[in-house]
């Protein structure tokens, strides 16, 4: 459990492992953990999530105050893991065994030959979902191409064709996130009902490529009035050890049975290390020292 | 025939929103039956772009015969799809919807029905709802409004917003678009980093200034794609590293190899010529999900509704035939 949990979620049945970066997985594994899944967000020793480095910050730069990550990764629990060596694959593949799904956007970070690549882990777990979020799919002449909403918006035909200068890009990202929470979905209910896990690609420029009607005149502006959030009651409060008392959105649909509990905040870069190996996957003290004094966790 | 992730999951939409036929299309693209309600002579426009994978079958929900119909269909349903504002629908509610089936979800599209991108959350939130159905045996009432969706859907900016930040995306100074020799690109950077390595490749390392987050630096920029044609301007900003992409217009993308090769735009004959149609865009490797039919003729499954669902008799349909409540099925008197 998320340890916020007072009543159930819709969705506690769930173990999510979140190894994206960014925006657009962590939202869907976000929204996971809003509908009371257990999310565990997989961060690098050290850096931890790109997003962490970007701006706006809550005040003075650093990685527990950026914006972003705090937006799209509250209701987390936090690892921090290098999955690249064999102690920390050791450590993801005793994970992956508790969990449902994965997110992710690097597949090849799962190395093969450490026994995290898909048939190993379809062998070892056979109901696992992973879900791979990213700019353009995992397959096709663009797939290796980096994510970002205004490059997803250019490829998706939703820019005006002469388009110049600063312009916002209708937040692409969260919705592919919200496409890939809604695939996941899909297939978490096939797996819940035949064991069969699979992997869901959800790539951007063909999720939202339109042919429609053409893009938008005027381009898109980004203009968002608080106050008037905050007098609809679309907004709450979440306070963070170090970026201060947050306003998030509400989740994004009410449930009558199993209303969203209250979010805890993203967590800090590494804050339950401890708690899911010793607590969760039961591993000894000493072990745990040796793969921190090893810089894996 | 392979399988689909929701082969037993059957779906009743009454509504007659474009957020509800998107979402029931989600669910029907996932394998979910989905059963649409079409009213009599109502406009199509809506089952034609989002039909396919959908049965159809037309009741008057107005008709005082009707209600007991729904009713049945309903028992039949794991769940059901509604908007919020819909004055035919008055009085089926969950309470209601309940009495017939204890488990149901009953998804309400309350605010923003005319958005698309709102039934990609209803098909989320019915989902949703399903696996507490799956793991606790209980149904409920999701409820979906723009106004909540379209918040958690900005929810990076939101909260940068509300924390008074100046900049609200993560995107530095120099990231937009910039015109080309041909057409334009969308550059993006995001992290100190990459606005050293953008400064290096323009020519100007002096402008990539990280307390400004490059503010001086669009112009280098401008001056560097001017001279370069889209293609290979993104292609060279990609292999240093930073996101880069031609602006496409809706007419590129119809023959853009990547989205041909991901089968995302398939011609397909129709009429005299050839159309553009598009199928599911998600990739699911053991259950593919695929155009299994096209969108329904109006009523072209009221019989399979009326017979096997409900169990109604041919005499049965035949009066409700003529009295206009159904329609859609052949009857000896036709």
């Amino acid at each position: 459990m998320t340890g916020q949990a007072e009543h159930e979620g819709a969705l506690d049945s769930l173990t999510i492992l979140d190894l994206s970066e960014g925006v657009a997985g962590p939202y869907a594994a976000h929204l996971f953990a809003v509908y009371g899944a257990q999310v565990i967000k997989v961060e690098r020793p050290g850096a931890g999530d790109a997003s962490r480095h970007w701006a706006p910050y809550a005040g003075e730069p650093g990685i527990e105050r950026s914006l972003t990550f705090a937006a799209t990764n509250a209701g987390k629990l936090g690892l921090t893991l290098d999955y690249e060596t064999p102690e920390g694959a050791a450590i993801l593949g005793r994970l992956a065994e508790d969990a449902d799904g994965i997110i992710e956007d690097h597949p090849t970070r799962r190395r093969d030959d450490l026994g995290l690549g898909f048939d190993a882990l379809v062998a070892r777990i056979p109901r696992l979902v992973i879900v791979q979020v990213s700019g353009y799919g995992a397959t096709g002449p663009y797939s290796n191409r980096p994510m970002a909403g205004l490059t997803l918006a250019a490829a998706a035909g939703v820019l005006p064709p002469d388009a110049e200068g600063p312009t916002y890009d209708r937040g692409l990202e969260q919705i592919l996130g919200m496409n890939a929470y809604v695939a996941a979905l899909a297939g978490l209910l096939r797996a819940a009902q035949t064991e069969h896990g699979q992997v869901v690609d959800v790539g951007g420029m063909p999720a939202l490529a339109s042919l429609g009607s053409g893009p938008p005149p005027g381009g898109a502006s980004l203009e968002i009035d608080v106050p008037r959030l905050r007098a609809r009651h679309l907004l709450r409060t979440v306070d963070h050890a170090d970026a201060g008392t947050l306003e998030y959105p509400v989740a994004p649909f009410e449930m009558s049975l199993t209303p969203p509990d209250a979010l805890t905040p993203a967590p800090l870069l590494g804050e339950h290390t401890d708690y899911i190996l010793t607590d969760l996957i039961e591993m000894e003290a000493a072990a745990d020292e040796a793969l921190r004094a090893k810089g894996v966790v | 025939m392979l399988p689909l992730p929701l082969p037993l999951i059957r779906v009743l939409d009454l509504t007659t929103s474009v957020a509800g036929a998107s979402a029931s299309r989600a669910l029907a693209d996932f394998g979910a039956e989905v059963i649409v309600v079409e009213r009599p002579g109502a406009p199509r426009d809506a089952m034609e772009r989002y039909g396919r994978n959908k049965f159809s079958c037309v009741i008057d929900p107005s008709a005082a015969e009707a209600r007991d119909l729904l009713w049945r269909l309903a028992a039949t349903c794991n769940a059901v799809l509604k908007d919020g504002a819909d004055d035919a629908l008055a009085g089926l509610d969950y309470a209601a919807f309940r009495a017939v089936r204890d488990d149901v979800v009953l998804a309400v599209i309350a605010e923003g029905g005319e958005r698309p991108g709102i039934g990609n959350v209803t098909a989320g939130a019915v989902m949703t709802a399903l696996f507490y159905v799956r793991y606790r045996g209980k149904g409920q009432q999701v409820t979906i409004s723009f106004p909540a969706a379209g918040t958690s859907m900005r929810a990076a900016p939101v909260v940068a917003a509300a924390a008074g930040a100046a900049q609200l995306t993560p995107d530095l100074p120099p990231s937009g678009c910039y015109a080309c020799i041909d057409g334009s690109i969308a550059v993006v950077v995001r992290s100190i980093q990459e606005l050293a390595t953008l400064g290096d490749v323009v020519g100007s390392p002096e402008l990539a200034d990280a307390v400004t987050g490059g503010a001086e630096l669009p112009e280098a920029v401008a001056a560097w794609t001017a001279e370069r044609a889209a293609h290979a301007a993104a292609t060279e900003l990609r292999e240093h590293g930073i996101a880069a992409q031609p602006v496409l217009t809706p007419e590129a993308l119809r023959d853009d190899p990547h989205l041909r090769a991901r089968g995302v735009f398939e011609p397909v004959a129709a009429g005299a010529g050839v159309i553009d149609t598009d199928g599911p865009r998600i990739r699911f490797s053991d259950t593919p999900l695929h155009t299994r039919f096209a969108a329904p003729a109006p009523g072209e499954h009221t019989g399979y509704v009326l017979r096997d669902l409900i169990g109604l008799s041919g005499a049965e349909i035949e009066a409700l035939t003529a009295s206009g409540v159904v329609s859609g099925v052949t009857t000896g008197a036709q």
